[in-house]
């Protein structure tokens, strides 16, 4: 089945039921990256991630090593990881598998950081939806203080740790480094000026870290394997380490797939049993709801940070979106733009009116009530958000919209002139609701 | 907005009280001690909740932090969604202005305003949903329940509303009853899911 062999390395305890237990994982490896990692310098763990290449997995791609090593040194203050657990990106559920399946593998990539930065804290914000991989990272926490891996004296190394869930309330701007300090402060999730950055000034007034779930797990295989071995795992010095795709809409078997990172699209698409009852491909979105749409002559580029972005999108959260030539991609296009418009915390103007007007907009042309200025409306919306507002959110809008107007334009034209939407309406069940 | 309160009976001003099934008479006399159960009609929090939110304020290096959380907490206290009552006891355990807490509550899609019904339904309706009949989904969820979105059921049983991703688009289209997901739905799995809620 699998064109190209992996031996996974974040998911190899997924199906491995007692690696949920501290005893099941320690079996399986565990833990032995952050015994050695606390027989390390600091500076010298952070100096082997650095080397590893590895690259922030919850969108924004920013080497981690080089975020920890902007973290003052010293203990004299008290300094936090905050761990992004809110995957509110539409299309990913990888962090989720993570949680839920491997919860000590978390766990140790989290308290190897906090070594690396002297943080004496953790905070895992997970979204408010995801209950049971709550359940289940706690009941871990709770095990790990017992055996001594968290608390006073981490493994009896004199090093205090202590790491909490924090379960968010349902708002993806939360995801956003900034606006998840905000909420874990107790307030509303908007996100804040920068700088001052948050290893500077972030969590309660104190340096922080905030690295995504699958970032975190790498770490411990970092340690343990070594960063050549990281290295020589990927496309280039710059693409480095395992990856999760997580895979959905049209294709035969949705999942999280992990492969080395720069796995073309073509390759996981058959990975993933190839298209939904054998439809053609029409586009794909390579990073989650903020990444513009790739088009089927584009299947065969590497999904890496660099290939996608150089083909005027990005790797994002690896969040793989697939649309057969049935689908309708106004329609699409237009639930995303309800989705940003929903979300847009509305601090700042651009973003707050713009993800309205997108909305609005894309509503009104799939409902055959466009009017031939509106593609030009909608670029116009679009280049007044790039830029223009404090986080990302604005831009990440501006990603499938800017990209259905410049690659789809004549199926947008088509439902102006005609009045209508071409694509008839699509039944996935046979017996219908009734 | 009314003053946080420490149980004191008959203190119902101006709060509207649900009628749910279960729920204790308007203006039934109840003082701290009787406040046994959780549910709406009551005054503060249970000395379980309390417990909980001592534990939580550990945790933190601010009182504050601790808001979303109690939030949390106090929406199980009153019944899936937080009354004005609730709102204000939230405020006074952490010594926050209610309009703090209230501008918090507005702002995040799982702490309700209004009332819901004893199960809340929350259909995927984004786009990895809509690929696999999200749609069809929430064409059967409103049949079946015979009521508008955000509404409640008669018989105070449920109410549903379409939601963003829930992280689970291997498995859609997919529904979260409660704390549960529901996933690889069909129209026939959905009634079933439905028929057979308390």
């Amino acid at each position: 089945m699998a064109s190209r062999a992996f031996e996974p390395v974040l998911t190899r305890n997924v199906g491995n039921p007692a690696a949920l237990t501290l005893d099941g994982y320690r079996k399986s490896g565990g833990y032995e990256g952050l015994a050695k990692a606390l027989a390390m310098e600091p500076d010298a763990v952070i100096d082997e991630v650095k080397r590893s290449g590895l690259r922030g997995r919850g969108g924004a791609g920013f080497a981690a090593g080089v975020k920890w090593s902007f973290i003052p040194k010293g203990r004299d203050k008290p300094k936090y990881l905050v761990c992004n657990a809110d995957e509110s990106e539409p299309g990913t559920f990888k962090d989720r598998l993570l949680m839920e399946k491997d919860p000590h593998q978390l766990i140790e990539g989290c308290a190897i950081c906090c070594w690396a930065v002297q943080a004496s804290t953790t905070y895992i914000y997970i979204r408010g939806e995801y209950t049971h991989a709550n359940a289940i990272m706690e009941q871990a926490i709770k095990e790990a203080y017992q055996a001594g891996v968290l608390g006073d004296s981490v493994f009896n190394s004199g090093f205090k740790l202590d790491m909490y869930m924090h379960q968010g309330a349902g708002a993806y701007i939360c995801g956003e480094e900034t606006g998840m300090i905000e909420s874990l402060e107790g307030k509303r999730g908007q996100p804040r000026v920068k700088p001052p950055f948050p290893a500077i000034v972030g969590a309660f007034g104190a340096p922080t870290v905030i690295n995504n779930v699958e970032t975190l797990a790498n770490v411990p295989h970092i340690l343990v394997r070594g960063a050549d071995w990281f290295k020589s795992i990927g496309t280039d010095e710059r693409n480095t380490g395992p990856k999760l795709y997580a895979i959905s809409g049209h294709v035969e078997r949705p999942g999280t797939y992990e492969t080395a990172i720069g796995i073309p699209f073509s390759e996981l698409l058959d990975l993933a049993g190839g298209m939904y009852r054998g439809g053609k491909l029409k586009a794909y979105i390579p990073g989650g709801a903020s990444a513009a749409i790739l088009t089927a002559d584009q299947a065969g580029l590497a999904l890496d940070f660099d290939t996608m972005t150089k083909a005027g999108s990005m790797l994002g959260s690896a969040a793989v979106m697939v649309m057969d030539d049935a689908t309708c991609m106004v329609r699409s296009v237009a639930r995303l733009a309800k989705f940003f418009n929903h979300e847009s915390c509305g601090q700042c103007t651009p973003c707050r009116e713009g993800t309205n007007w997108m909305e609005l907009l894309l509503t009104r042309i799939e409902h055959g009530e466009g009017r031939p200025s509106d593609p030009q409306l909608l670029q116009s919306v679009c280049k007044n958000m790039n830029g223009t507002a404090l986080c990302a959110l604005a831009e990440a809008a501006v990603g499938p919209v800017d990209s259905l107007i410049k690659r789809f334009p004549e199926e947008v034209e088509r439902h102006i002139r005609d009045r209508a939407c071409p694509f008839p309406q699509r039944r996935y069940f046979e017996n219908g609701a009734s | 907005m009314s003053e946080p309160t420490s149980g004191a009976p008959g203190a119902t001003a101006g709060a509207s009280v649900p009628a749910g099934p279960g729920t204790p008479a308007p203006g039934a006399p109840g003082g701290p001690a009787a406040a046994a159960g959780p549910g709406p009609g009551r005054r503060g929090f249970s000395a379980a909740a309390q417990a909980q939110l001592q534990a939580l304020l550990e945790r933190y290096p601010t009182r504050e932090a601790a808001l979303i959380p109690a939030l949390h907490i106090a929406q199980r206290e009153w019944g899936g969604w937080l009354p004005d009552d609730a709102i204000a006891a939230v405020a006074s355990a952490l010594e926050l202005p209610v309009a703090r807490v209230y501008g918090v509550v507005t702002f995040y899609d799982l702490l309700h305003q209004h009332q819901v019904g004893r199960h809340r339904i929350r259909i995927c309706t984004n786009l990895p949903c809509m690929l696999r009949g999200s749609d069809e989904i929430m064409e059967t969820v409103r049949q079946e329940l015979a009521v508008g979105e955000d509404e409640v059921t008669p018989d105070g049983r449920c109410s549903f509303v379409h939601f963003e991703c829930l992280g689970s688009c291997d498995t859609a289209p997919m529904m979260m009853i409660d704390d549960t997901y529901h996933e690889n739905l069909t129209p026939e799995r959905v009634r079933r899911i439905l028929r057979e809620l308390e």
